[in-house]
């Protein structure tokens, strides 16, 4: 299904409950009773085809591939970008060190508790250093590579970043933040032991699931998205500097 | 979901079709069969090699007692709230008025964790060459040392390690470490 602007909000919920943190992060509050989607992007002053073509996206990924989101100011992705970040940081991964604290055994509990402790913590400070990089250096050079191209003054630093090629290598060595939630979940499923609380295990186990998918929707959006439309800015931008 | 089997036996006709349309939408996944028979079922179950048994509370009560084969292969479908004491539990609930994400979701999970094991049975366990690659990673040698460690070449213990992950379906060091502790390759002190 296409969401449209004419859907009421709830109906979104009802029909794709994983768009929850999506509608979340964009500031709207529940109790939205039976506005459409275009009534509370109006209240909460969201750009309506911008929010349309994120809720698609992450509804459908193959409308990822139609280049709806390509029509966008680079900043309006990037603000949402940020966005999700801060969720990422403020309620998902909370919400699993807090599921994982809960988790208890029969035997060996400490040991087991500490193993997943560990291991989450490990790979969320690698999560961390990923999200604050973005934050510090590769967002702010992209909005500012989109202020130059659309005012036309490229400033000596951003024409000597430009020819440092941040954002190809960006591009090219960015996924590393999967393969951890992969072990991670196999661990879940396949080596821990059946805790005492199996409903907590399960809960852990389908938060991850949605956190991957949620961070590999992120990061479609940035290699797909805003990746190959910085790579041509640059390009233009470069013969205009020679 | 690459070749789950399933079967349904579910009284409702319309609760069949919903949920007969669910897994025809999964890629890969087969339906072995469809019925509202318990008769046919009870058949069924004893003949066909099947992964998953999707029934409703009445089926079950009807089977109870009879030949419901392996209990953690049956997915229930139930009326909110309504779980009938003294019945076996079940390795997934749905309810009836579940969304479709919420179904899908469900069962779902449930065939990651039997994939898992289908696969687990498949492929042999580590061999012990392939444990000693673990314990040693653990400890946090490079293919260098371990290569020495055990006497063998480093294009060995990558293939080793290759085979480890294949097998796994863990990749990072982190990732084995834990393995290794849980199933007491190495102990926690030693790392
Ligand atoms: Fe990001
Ligand atoms: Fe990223």
């Amino acid at each position: 299904m296409i969401i449209t602007k004419n859907h009421r909000t709830a109906e979104l919920i009802h029909h794709d409950y994983s768009l929850i943190p999506v509608i979340m992060r964009f500031g709207i509050n529940f109790g939205f009773g039976d506005k459409t989607v275009e009534e509370v992007c109006q209240e909460n002053q969201i750009n309506l085809d911008f929010f349309l073509a994120i809720i698609n996206a992450f509804h459908d990924n193959d409308y990822f591939t139609n280049q709806e989101l390509n029509q966008f100011p680079l900043r309006l992705i990037v603000e949402y970008l940020l966005k999700s970040h801060k969720q990422y940081a403020e309620v998902k991964i909370p919400r699993i060190e807090k599921l994982i604290e809960k988790l208890t055994w029969d035997e060996n509990d400490e040991m087991n508790k500490t193993l997943i402790r560990n291991f989450f913590s490990q790979y969320t400070q690698e999560v961390f250093e990923h999200l604050d990089f973005e934050e510090n250096n590769i967002y702010p050079y992209i909005t500012g590579i989109e202020a130059a191209y659309e005012s036309g003054e490229i400033s000596s630093s951003l024409a000597s970043k430009i020819k440092e090629k941040t954002i190809s290598d960006y591009g090219e060595e960015h996924s590393d933040i999967d393969s951890k939630l992969l072990d991670l979940k196999n661990i879940l499923i396949k080596y821990l032991p059946h805790p005492k609380n199996e409903d907590v295990l399960s809960t852990l186990i389908a938060e991850v699931f949605r956190f991957e998918s949620d961070l590999e929707n992120h990061t479609t959006i940035e290699n797909k998205i805003l990746v190959p439309r910085v790579l041509e800015i640059e390009k233009k931008l470069l013969t205009k500097i020679d | 979901m690459q070749g789950i089997k399933f079967i349904i036996g579910i009284k409702s006709f319309l609760l069949r079709s919903g949920l007969e349309g669910v897994i025809n939408e999964f890629k890969g996944a087969e339906l072995l069969a469809s019925t509202d028979s318990i008769d046919a079922l009870i058949k069924l179950i004893g003949q066909e090699r099947y992964h998953f048994l999707i029934i409703d509370t009445e089926i079950l009560v009807e089977l109870h007692g009879q030949n419901l084969g392996d209990k953690s292969k049956v997915i229930l479908v139930q009326n909110n709230n309504s779980r009938a004491s003294g019945l076996p539990a079940c390795t997934s609930v749905v309810y009836i008025n579940d969304s479709k994400t919420e179904i899908v979701e469900k069962i779902g999970l449930a065939t990651k964790a039997v994939s898992s094991k289908v696969y687990k049975e498949d492929s042999s366990a580590l061999s012990e060459r392939e444990q000693d690659v673990v314990r040693q990673i653990a400890l946090g040698g490079s293919n260098k040392e371990i290569a020495g460690t055990l006497f063998i070449s480093v294009h060995t213990v990558m293939t080793h390690r290759k085979n480890i992950t294949k097998k796994l379906g863990i990749k990072t060091v982190s990732g084995l470490t834990v393995y290794a502790i849980l199933n007491k390759i190495i102990n926690i002190g030693d790392v």
